[in-house]
């Protein structure tokens, strides 16, 4: 009798495949290399700086200031001399925020749609050249985020596991299974942020750092809900 | 010392290469069945091994182990200025087709009457022309003393070259000294090399195999050292040449003469070191004396070199004549003529017109990588690699689209080169079929990357640019690569140029991004603008001059606060005159949203994020 759900289908496996691991929380707890964000209250929360080889994903509401902390990625990456990629979902990138000097170290594509993007990110990632890759999903419709199927998410972690690449989403809402991490963006500014300077904006940010065990505990709950 | 590389069956062999990129692999249905073709028959032994096609007397296509298929092909080749009517003649043909009884001379129906399978085909001067530049540019590779003799013979000067063992046991090297005039420098080349190793290094063994069994009459006075060095010399040019689907025969000798008559009866090569021995084997009629004069020695038993010789000079030119003293000096061995010396064309190209015209992709990446392998062996020979690639279509419209690909990192990779031109042709869309195909190669030194401990590099450029024209094919050009803000106030000006991620462009960051903040532009104000490309419209609703509430497509609210205005313009002397107003405005959930009002329209920009 074949298994009527993941849950049989687990238990069948274990029971052909003695020690076969078939949950995420079951995994042996890696130790990966870090990028620093360049921000102490982000890095300090995410063990040493977003990890390479793997997908973090950034959840950003809207005036959260996602746009103000991928502008500071942008700009640490270049101060340290790293090249990157930002497929940009829906072309909303601001490139007069950043120096020329940080842009000449920036591959910008500027995507209409989700789909664009993701098939984008695809190449990107296949390619391996880049040490930095950001994903920027925030303003996408949810009418898109929802066709991207969730399979081509952990596709895109075997690929980036070849690699020793830095690859960062940014999404509205919880979406992405296989990330390593889940950064939430918990801070929100006003009007009166404008007359303030970045980096004292970027003192602000506050995170909430949900790790790849948590997240793959919460799936099954998200996924009821 | 010289050396002479003679291609037989020179106008065939040329036309049948070209013939090879396609016929024979179509045929095979394999592209990559065959990797090395044109081996000589029987040379390794191995019976065992499947052939089909037999470009010429001695050549077959080896196909990989398991192919059992057997099959030759007689062909002949017609002069191409009568090729369409009855008097066309047959000038050379393969073996197959002489054993059906076909030879030179034969009017075309005479041979088709004798070998009803037989395949005609017409003299190219465009394909003689390749196979040309890809002899001297071989030979080239070996040796900067070299002579463009005849079509298909090629004379190399061995003086100059050092044969030397290196300190790597019996490893075999060659130098080109100092006394090598017109090298301008020293240079030294090693066959051993890594291109050579890999290309032709499984040729030696039967190369050496071949020559030990051919040079039995000529056992050895130099020493078996020497002799071993310049028989793996040879089989390293035949071995080249046969790559590029050439069959070749070597000769060296004392004189270039000598060396022409050696590799024109080289079963492939020949070493000369008794010319006595050589002479009393040679065969009067490989002097190539006039008709009259060989029938004249013919009567006096005269059938070989050697019994000719030992008639005397005076002796001959007393009996004979002019033309026989000429002939005895033609294969002195104490006369040294002097080489006419060439230097190869410095231009790689293979071209190939079609008979029938081309709608698909298929056949023409089919071609392309058969020419791409082509091109990188003929340049690997120099050690050098692709630095770029110019791809010619000819149209049957007439039209013809041309296209350089300059390779980021030059390179001699098959695979690389080739997926570039794969990737453009995809993406290409002609007016009308491709009745020729052209494909050029230029060639530079290879480069060098050194990779720093605190500075990021591209691994692999070549893999970048063609990741970067698959996104320009995905999305367009004008929204993938590297922005470039104009210098002006109008917001949102820039231009996409192609990344190009080098060193030299990206180096040298403000000292204000190298602070200890980690590259933090402190100064920058307030958040960061998330643009929707393009502004869209709303409808603003005014109080006290202030926006107080705003209504657009996707959301209606109430401003909670506003900033501004802030005037703008520009251009204000010409055509693209822009003036704006903008305001910061808050809604009720908290968005800030920046609105502008331009020519009395008021449009949402973006959101402050």
């Amino acid at each position: 009798m074949p298994p009527l759900n993941v849950i049989q289908l687990r238990q069948l496996l274990r029971e052909k495949f003695p020690g076969l691991r078939t949950r995420a929380d079951e995994l042996p707890a890696k130790t990966r290399d870090g990028w620093t964000a360049g921000l102490p209250q982000l890095d300090a929360r995410l063990g040493g700086g977003f990890a390479k080889s793997a997908i973090t994903e950034v959840i950003a509401a809207r005036g959260c200031g996602s746009a103000l902390l991928l502008v500071h990625l942008l700009r640490h990456a270049a101060a340290t001399n790293q090249f990157m990629a930002l497929v940009d979902g829906q072309d909303s990138f601001d490139a007069a925020a950043v120096e020329q000097s940080a842009l000449s170290r920036l591959l910008w594509i500027r995507c209409s749609n989700a789909d664009e993007a993701m098939k984008a990110i695809d190449l990107v990632l296949r390619d391996g050249n880049l040490p930095l890759v950001l994903l920027d999903l925030a303003l996408n419709p949810e009418a898109q985020l929802r066709k991207i199927p969730a399979p081509t998410w952990y596709r895109f972690q075997r690929i980036v596991e070849e690699s020793a690449a830095v690859f960062i989403v940014f999404t509205p809402r919880a979406m992405i299974s296989p990330a390593q991490a889940r950064v939430t963006l918990r801070s929100r500014f006003d009007l009166g942020a404008l007359e303030r300077t970045q980096d004292e904006l970027l003192r602000e940010l506050e995170f909430q750092v949900t790790d790849a065990r948590r997240i793959a505990a919460d799936e099954p709950l998200r996924k009821s809900a | 010392m010289f050396a002479v590389i003679c291609i037989p069956d020179f106008a065939l062999q040329a036309v049948l290469r070209h013939e090879s990129f396609i016929s024979t692999r179509l045929q095979l249905g394999d592209p990559r069945a065959i990797t090395a073709q044109n081996r000589f028959n029987g040379f390794d032994g191995e019976e065992t091994v499947e052939t089909v096609s037999l470009p010429t007397a001695n050549a077959n296509t080896r196909l990989k182990p398991g192919a059992n298929k057997r099959a030759s092909l007689p062909v002949a080749l017609l002069d191409s200025v009568l090729a369409n009517s009855s008097k066309a003649v047959v000038l050379e043909c393969t073996e197959t087709a002489k054993a059906a009884g076909v030879c030179a001379g034969l009017s075309a129906p005479q041979a088709m009457a004798r070998c009803p399978d037989l395949v005609l085909k017409t003299r190219s001067a465009p394909a003689e022309q390749g196979a040309t530049d890809i002899l001297l540019q071989t030979a080239y590779a070996f040796s900067p003393h070299i002579e463009n003799t005849a079509p298909g013979v090629c004379t190399i000067d061995l003086r100059g070259l050092n044969f030397h063992y290196s300190d790597r046991g019996n490893e075999a090297r060659f130098k080109r000294g100092t006394r090598s005039a017109g090298c301008g420098v020293e240079n030294q080349r090693s066959l051993t090399s890594a291109a050579a190793e890999e290309n032709i290094g499984d040729e030696l063994q039967w190369s050496f195999g071949f020559c030990k069994d051919a040079t039995k009459w000529s056992p050895s006075p130099w020493g078996e050292g020497k002799q071993a060095l310049l028989v793996e010399w040879a089989g390293k040019i035949i071995a080249a040449l046969r790559q590029l689907d050439f069959i070749a025969q070597f000769g060296i000798a004392a004189t270039p003469n000598l060396a022409f008559l050696a590799a024109r009866t080289a079963r492939p090569l020949l070493v000369i070191e008794h010319t006595g021995d050589f002479f009393a084997s040679l065969s009067i009629e490989a002097l190539e004396p006039a008709p009259e004069l060989l029938g004249i020695l013919k009567r006096w038993g005269i059938h070989t070199a050697g019994e000719f010789f030992a008639l005397g000079k005076d002796a001959i030119a007393e009996r004979l004549g002019a033309a026989a003293l000429e002939l005895f000096e033609r294969a002195s061995t104490q006369t040294i003529r002097p080489l006419n010396i060439a230097v190869p064309a410095d231009t790689f190209e293979e071209q190939m017109d079609f008979d029938v015209e081309i709608e698909t992709i298929e056949p023409l990446l089919f071609v392309l990588r058969r020419f791409i392998e082509q091109l990188t062996t003929r340049i690997s020979l120099n050690y050098r690699v692709v630095a770029e690639l110019q791809l010619g279509l000819m149209l049957s419209s007439g039209a013809s689209h041309e296209r350089l690909f300059k390779i980021p990192a030059p390179t001699a990779n098959v695979e690389t080169l080739f997926r570039m031109l794969h990737t453009h042709l995809e993406n290409l869309h002609t007016e009308a079929p491709i009745v020729s195909l052209r494909l050029g190669a230029r060639p530079a030194r290879a480069g060098h990357q050194q990779f720093g401990l605190f500075e990021s590099a591209l691994h692999d450029p070549n893999n970048f640019h063609e990741t970067l024209a698959r996104l320009a094919a995905l999305l367009g050009a004008e929204r993938v690569g590297t922005p470039i803000v104009e210098a002006t106030h109008r917001p949102d000006s820039f231009r996409m140029e192609m990344a190009q991620f080098d060193e030299a462009r990206t180096s040298g960051l403000p000292e204000s991004l190298r602070a200890a903040t980690g590259g933090r532009d402190v100064r920058a104000p307030g958040l960061c603008l998330r643009r929707f490309r393009p502004p869209f419209h709303a409808d603003v609703e005014l109080r006290d001059g202030r926006p107080a509430f705003v209504s657009t497509l996707k959301f209606t609210s109430p401003v909670v606060r506003s900033r501004g205005p802030w005037c703008a313009s520009g251009h204000w002397w010409d055509s693209r005159r822009w003036l704006r107003q903008e305001w910061d405005v808050e809604m009720r959930d908290g968005a800030v949203f920046r609105l502008f009002n331009g020519n009395g329209d008021w449009l949402l920009e973006g959101i402050y994020d």
